[in-house]
């Protein structure tokens, strides 16, 4: 019998009735049955990234997130695009990331989301940039 | 995967209505199972 892959999801929009949020629930319910999501809420309880504040585990939310990470086989990134850019939420989450590792390797969907024509490009080709420099690796679609 | 007009993509119960879409969507589902199961194998 197939082993459940356990994906972590996050929405880069910390609105009630965001539209990227949405899309990652209607993809959750897409999803096969072999695919179990944990939908990540602690976007908007992460501190500002300080490095002078990550001592031993570091702050109790960051230290969730890389826990819930750790845990996950696969992330699925929802994003809206705010200013040209990723959401600063999102971006400070990642950065927390960076010196402790969890998305090495780590299959990593990336999907941004808009009611523009151009869909969030600029927000998603930044955030591809911050993956690959944290070493995720990039999944497009199937082999 | 960049999705543009999402807005007029989802219907009042948050289900993808373009059909286009939802088959990108699910290629990008496949592909994140396949790379897991990739990394599990040569991790075993």
């Amino acid at each position: 019998m197939e082993k459940k892959i356990k994906v972590l999801a996050i929405s880069g929009s910390l609105r009630q009735k965001s539209s990227n949020t949405a899309l990652m629930n209607a993809i959750i319910a897409l999803a096969p049955d072999s695919m179990t999501f944990t939908i990540y809420h602690g976007l908007g309880d992460l501190p500002h990234f300080n490095p002078d504040i990550d001592l031993d585990e570091g702050p109790v939310p960051v230290h969730e997130l890389r826990t819930q990470l750790k845990e996950a086989d696969a992330v699925l990134i929802c994003t809206p695009e705010y200013g040209n850019g990723v959401p600063c939420v999102l971006k400070n989450a990642l950065d927390w990331i960076v010196s402790s590792g969890e998305f090495v390797n780590k299959p990593t969907a990336v999907i941004s989301a808009s009611p523009t024509s151009m869909g969030g490009d600029k927000a998603h080709a930044s955030l591809l940039l911050t993956l690959k420099m944290i070493n995720a690796e990039i999944v497009e679609g199937e082999r | 995967m960049i999705i543009p007009h999402i807005t007029l993509k989802l219907n009042h119960e948050g289900e993808i209505t373009d059909s286009e879409t939802k088959q990108g969507l699910l290629s990008l589902l496949h592909g994140l199972k396949q790379a897991s199961y990739e990394k599990k194998k040569n991790y075993n």
